[in-house]
């Protein structure tokens, strides 16, 4: 008996000594909103990576910074128009994996012929629009465009924000014979990596990542503040905002509820990147699709009508809390500078009669147009086509739990109710509402489309009206049109657009597709969905903002949030942004697109 | 017959409690919705305000009224709670019956059946029939909780049927010829009435909690609000540990008042009805 | 000898039998009902790639179609059903699609032990201060004490756990900040063997345990008290008190008969004790089983829903034919072959 009390405090004491690990909080950024559930995997040759490793581990060629519109050379250093069609990257003398093996135009070959190779990977679906990647010598890269799919805005972001993957360590897993799919990466000593960070630790509660201190980097960026980056994995948003809130997380990209209140009735150090409506930037255009397919929901005077039932601003104010004005029915964002040369002002004022051209909430109109365009109101206040058709009952759905777009489901409904369509809300779970919007099973749905990006608004007319990438209603097509529209003319204003460097040629054919869209409304423009994004000043500071923007995207989930790393400092500890955050023309690496765009066009003379 | 049955009840002090309280709930959730006139799904823009003249019990994240989500709530539950009672009531009952009655295989294979109910966890079963079902109706919560809560009510009731079978005056009407349904009706059933409506009672208690705890988990009805509902929006905007007592106190308390004066009636029953425990 | 152990022996292999052929209908039901949902397990990663990427979106038809073929899903369902019962066996619960690659077991096995390091200490424990309670209850008829615990017992029994679980939170965890509110340890440790991690996690521990045996106890005193209450109005009872025998010998030969049936309602309360446990879970955001489960269920990942079903059912039916076991022992009436 005694023997075992003495083995007993011996483990005891023993396993005292051992000290706890837990990271120094101060040298820790807390990351929530980007990881919801168990890390995965660290293998960008999968369907889905861990937070952090597209993010943190492995860096692209050149990275895009939204609000400025201009590309920072990381492992690229600069780029040559050979033609209007081939490019050659070159890559930086110092850039290697932190094995010490450099980072070679090989590397970049063989990332992208592993993923045609395998079916997914970094940059899929690069055959498409490229024709080949070709290493030219070590250190220098060649991409040509595919002639017969040109389309100037792939070919730039293929070339320039190719990610290349170590060839030395994925070679050597196929000649093992290893399923690369299944391949985790998730042994921290053996991590190979181009970023200055790579896994410390990772476990159902939390996964983390420590700063590699002689990234090949440091001498022309410098080193990321933080020593950690973690992120606690919460069961949702309200528990991981509160941990935000107490100050536990410095980083977050939720959404929450009221956010103005965590500092002037909570008075916590929290931001957000406007400090004032709508506080967030936009982060796409959300719309309201209506199936194509259904008759008469087709009907162009039906969608008109609809159009103008939809209850925006008081929506926005009441379901959204306000982190989002009214989209403009033009599917261009308006918020951003650049893009607003593309927005037909002028056509847009002539159509709704507003002064900034967007749709306003006017139920007498609605109800006008479906007078007059003959659907008659029956017995029960619900209106019957003029061939006998009731317009119901309809649902709108949006997958449960997206609390705020439930709400707006409710309002729209209840006014589309006010002027005669039966329409009742319907909240499915998500992969049950995902599967039926794939499938074009649905009458009304509240879905995302594209946001901004150096492609704009293509992005957004090719992913709500483009054909070629749906087909019949019952297959399963994610890709895009969900409400299954058809236009071939369409179809010829976005080839237009992309294969031509004129801007005037592509403003005449955004301004041509402007009309369609009002004619046809394949899809009613409601808002931008915000870019959730706020800080917590209680540990660390000096995060961008509209005030101090010296790098957007600024949340934590983007994949081009690394830069942010780079800027903040702890509180109490003054440290300047890099002065490589800023545009060339203000002395620092930021290539304007506008001046890449520039050099692509003097080949053509 | 009924009447001489149940009157030593109401002289029973803890029945008497009990039953106040609980009809002070069915009065709330009946009445209540229609003396407070607010809508409990309308948005009145306060965001999360506690207790004040023009919101008694608060508001929500959304704004909607507490007060008003309540005598909804209670109404519903009760309902929930009721419907679900009687489908167990019923199923419990032709099984514990016919079980009793016809013996022999049937006997067997209804036991079976019974047990394969009774050992399996109930609440993992439920979530996979719920998220099932696209649109959950009120109805259809109330048919989920009751197919799972009658096996120890048949198997009780099979025991107690039994016994009852090897007496006289049910030899006697099998010799008179007594189908098999007569029989039933008419010698055993009224044996087991009592404890029927006790497990009744308790039935309606298994009802709330489990329809509270389905909702919880958001597997509850889809439209309407419940107590249960009530609870996981709570939840959902993290209302406890933002301090917002006023939205998750009130559904909880009125949950454990309903089920506790039930299950004090029930008690209460138990000692009435049964000699050997009443207060000598 | 032989004759002795042969009436236990049957008794337990009836027992084991009924709980084999029971599992199996058990889990064939959670391999169909998840796929006859009208849904597409395919849905969390394609949508996230859809709305993430910055590349083209035929991509994502390709990458559609890869997994559809990794995963099986388009095989007829018996086919699929046959798969995973053979590799079952062999003890690979197959790959998730949610968090694809990870391997099914490999996200179980993290998180089961908090699961069952809540469930099975908090039960007993209720289970045992419970009977003790009841019995109390029960020896001390009308007095004080009686009233005192059967009307507590009566109203606390009546608490769902996840409710007391919001109430304990709010007054130790939120307005007294004595206890933590969430979570099984500090925020950015990493779990290890040493004395300051097990303070920090049973620190942790205290709120969810005890929400969980405060709201069981009620149950199994009431239950107790009653059976006492009976039991002591039996003639054997009776006739020991008459006999002379002292009060508290009476008291326990007859508190040890009443326990039987608390025995079996244990063993019977395991399923049920489970969904609270679960819900406890999420509402303490407890990194066990439950939070899996929901994540699973709602994104109907197959594979996974599948595994932790198998394991939590397996898990309850070895511990019901534990406690029946044990029951077995305690009950003289089975080693003699009578019926139970």
């Amino acid at each position: 008996m005694k023997r075992v009390i003495f083995l007993v405090l011996l483990v005891v004491l023993s396993a005292a000594l051992i000290a706890q690990v837990t990271l120094p909080r101060n040298e820790t950024v807390y990351v929530i909103g980007a990881l919801w559930g168990p890390a995965t995997t660290w293998n960008l040759y999968a369907p889905q990576s861990t937070y952090g490793t597209d993010q943190f581990l492995y860096i692209p060629l050149f990275m895009y910074n939204i609000g400025k519109d201009a590309w920072l050379p990381l492992i690229g250093e600069s780029y040559e128009f050979v033609d209007d069609k081939t490019i050659r990257i070159k890559i930086r003398d110092e850039a290697k994996w932190n094995d010490g093996v450099p980072i070679t135009a090989h590397d970049v070959v063989y990332t992208l012929e592993l993923t045609k190779k395998l079916g997914i990977g970094p940059s899929t679906g690069w055959w498409d629009y490229i024709e080949y990647v070709k290493a030219i010598d070590d250190k220098t890269v060649e991409f040509k465009a595919n002639e017969e799919n040109l389309n100037y805005f792939m070919f730039l972001s293929y070339s320039l924000g190719a990610e290349p993957m170590p060839k030395h360590v994925y070679s050597k897993l196929e000649e093992e014979g290893v399923n690369i799919k299944d391949w985790r990466n998730d042994d921290p000593e053996k991590q190979v990596v181009s970023g200055p960070y790579k896994l410390f630790h990772s476990d159902p509660n939390m996964v983390a990542y420590v700063r590699i201190d002689n990234w090949w980097g440091k001498d022309i960026f410098g080193l990321p503040r933080p020593k950690y980056i973690a992120n606690v994995i919460y069961k949702d948003n309200p528990s991981a905002n509160l941990a935000f809130e107490r100050g536990d997380a410095d980083w977050a990209g939720t959404f929450i509820p009221s956010v103005w209140e965590l500092w002037t009735k909570k008075k916590q150090p929290i931001g957000t990147w406007f400090d004032e409506s709508p506080y967030y930037m936009p982060d796409g255009v959300v719309l309201l699709y209506i199936n194509y397919t259904k008759h008469p929901l087709n009907d162009r005077n039906i969608r008109k009508a609809i159009a103008y039932a939809i209850p925006y601003k008081d929506m926005l104010k009441k379901a959204y809390f306000g982190y989002s004005p009214q989209g403009h029915p033009s599917m261009v964002i308006d918020l951003f500078e650049p893009y607003k040369q593309w927005i037909d002002f002028d056509l847009a004022r002539k159509t709704w009669g507003t002064e900034d051209g967007k749709v306003p909430t006017d139920l007498e109109m609605a109800n006008k147009i479906l007078d007059e365009a003959g659907f008659k109101r029956g017995k029960d206040g619900i209106r019957v086509a003029p061939d006998g058709t009731r317009l119901g009952p309809y649902t709108i759905s949006v997958p449960y739990g997206w609390t705020d777009w439930m709400m707006m489901c409710e309002m729209i409904a209840k006014n589309l109710r006010e002027i005669g369509i039966d329409v009742k809300t319907e909240f499915p779970d998500y992969s049950v509402w995902w599967d039926r919007l794939i499938k074009g099973n649905f009458d009304f749905v509240i879905s995302w489309s594209a946001g901004p990006g150096f492609d704009h608004p293509f992005n957004v007319y090719r992913f709500v009206m483009d054909s070629r990438l749906t087909g019949p209603v019952g297959e399963a097509f994610p890709a895009g049109d969900w409400e299954r529209y058809h236009n071939d003319e369409v179809i010829e204003l976005l080839n237009t657009a992309v294969s031509s460097l004129d801007p005037e040629q592509r403003k005449k054919a955004y301004y041509r597709i402007q009309e369609i869209v009002y004619r046809d409304l394949p899809g009613i423009v409601l808002f931008y969905g915000a870019h959730w994004y706020e800080y917590n000043e209680k540990v660390w500071t000096n995060w961008p903002n509209a005030k101090n923007p010296w790098w957007y995207p600024a949340a934590p989930w983007h994949l081009n949030a690394l830069p942010v790393t780079f800027g903040i400092h702890r509180v109490g500890e003054v440290k300047e942004v890099p002065k490589w955050l800023e545009t060339v023309e203000e002395g620092g690496s930021l290539i304007p697109t506008s001046k890449i765009m520039a050099d692509l066009q003097s080949t053509l003379k | 017959m009924l009447l001489k049955m149940f009157k030593p009840l109401f002289k029973n002090k803890k029945f008497i409690i009990g039953f106040s309280i609980f009809a002070f709930f069915v009065i709330l959730g009946l009445l209540g919705p229609v003396l407070y006139r607010v809508n409990p799904t309308e948005m009145a823009g306060m965001f999360e305000s506690p207790p004040s003249r023009e919101h008694p019990l608060g508001t929500d994240t959304y704004g909607r009224d507490i007060l008003a989500q309540l005598l909804h709530g209670v109404r519903t539950s009760l309902y929930i709670g009721f419907l679900a009672a009687i489908i167990s009531l019923i199923i419990g009952t032709i099984v514990g019956t016919f079980a009793a009655v016809k013996r022999g295989a049937v006997d067997e294979v209804l036991m079976a059946f019974t047990n394969i109910i009774l050992t399996t966890p109930f609440i993992l079963i439920a979530i996979l029939i719920a998220s099932y079902l696209r649109v959950r109706s009120i109805e259809m919560v109330a048919l989920i909780l009751g197919l799972f809560q009658w096996p120890w009510f048949a198997r009780a009731i099979r025991a107690q049927l039994m016994s009852v079978i090897s007496r006289e005056y049910v030899y006697l009407s099998i010799m008179a010829g007594y189908s098999d349904l007569k029989l039933i009706v008419e010698d055993l059933i009224p044996t087991i009435a009592t404890y029927a409506f006790m497990s009744f009672v308790l039935f309606i208690n298994g009802g709330i909690m489990g329809e509270a705890s389905l909702s919880l988990i958001g597997l509850g009805p889809t439209q309407g609000i419940s107590l249960g509902i009530m609870l996981q929006w709570a939840v959902l905007m993290e209302a406890v540990r933002r301090g917002l007592w006023w939205w998750f106190v009130p559904p909880g308390i009125a949950i454990v008042a309903i089920t506790s004066s039930l299950l004090i009636i029930s008690t209460a029953m138990d000692e009435v009805f049964n000699p050997r425990l009443r207060e000598e | 000898m032989g004759r002795t152990s042969r009436p236990l022996l049957r008794y337990l292999l009836r027992k084991i039998l009924f709980l084999i052929v029971t599992y199996v209908i058990a889990t064939t039901i959670v391999f169909i009902l998840p796929r006859a949902i009208p849904g597409n397990p395919l849905a969390q990663i394609l949508s996230r790639l859809s709305q993430l990427s910055i590349s083209n979106p035929e991509a994502i038809s390709a990458v559609n179609r890869t997994l559809m073929k990794e995963f099986g899903l388009g095989k007829p369902w018996y086919v699929q059903y046959i798969d995973f019962v053979s590799k079952a066996l062999r003890g690979d619960l197959g790959t998730s699609i949610t968090f694809y690659p990870r391997k099914v077991i490999d996200l179980i096995v993290p998180v089961i032990p908090w699961t069952l390091v809540l469930l099975l200490p908090a039960t007993i424990t209720a289970w045992i201060l419970g009977n003790t309670l009841g019995a109390i209850a029960a020896y001390r008829r009308n007095t004080w004490v009686d009233k005192g615990i059967l009307t507590s017992s009566l109203i606390v029994s009546q608490i769902p756990y996840y409710w007391l679980g919001m109430i304990l939170i709010f007054f130790f965890g939120v307005k007294l900040e004595i206890l933590p509110a969430q979570g099984a340890y500090s925020q950015g440790t990493i779990p290890s063997w040493d004395l300051n991690f097990f303070i920090d996690a049973l620190k942790h521990y205290i709120l969810p345990f005890s929400s969980i045996v405060i709201s069981a106890m009620g149950g199994w005193a009431i239950g107790t008290r009653l059976l006492v209450i009976y039991e002591l109005g039996s003639d054997y009872a009776l006739f020991s008190e008459y006999l002379g025998m002292s009060d508290k010998k009476v008291f326990r030969y007859v508190f040890r008969n009443s326990l039987l049936p608390q025995v079996t309602g244990l063993a019977l309360s395991l399923g049920s004790a489970l969904g609270g446990a679960l819900i406890t879970e999420i509402v303490f955001n407890y990194p066990g089983t439950g939070y899996l489960l929901f994540r699973a269920l709602t994104s109907l990942d197959y594979p996974l829903i599948q595994g932790i079903f198998v394991i939590l059912i397996a898990s309850i039916y070895i511990a019901n034919f534990l406690v029946d076991f044990m029951y077995a022992l305690i009950d003289p009436r089975i080693r003699l072959g009578q019926e139970d």
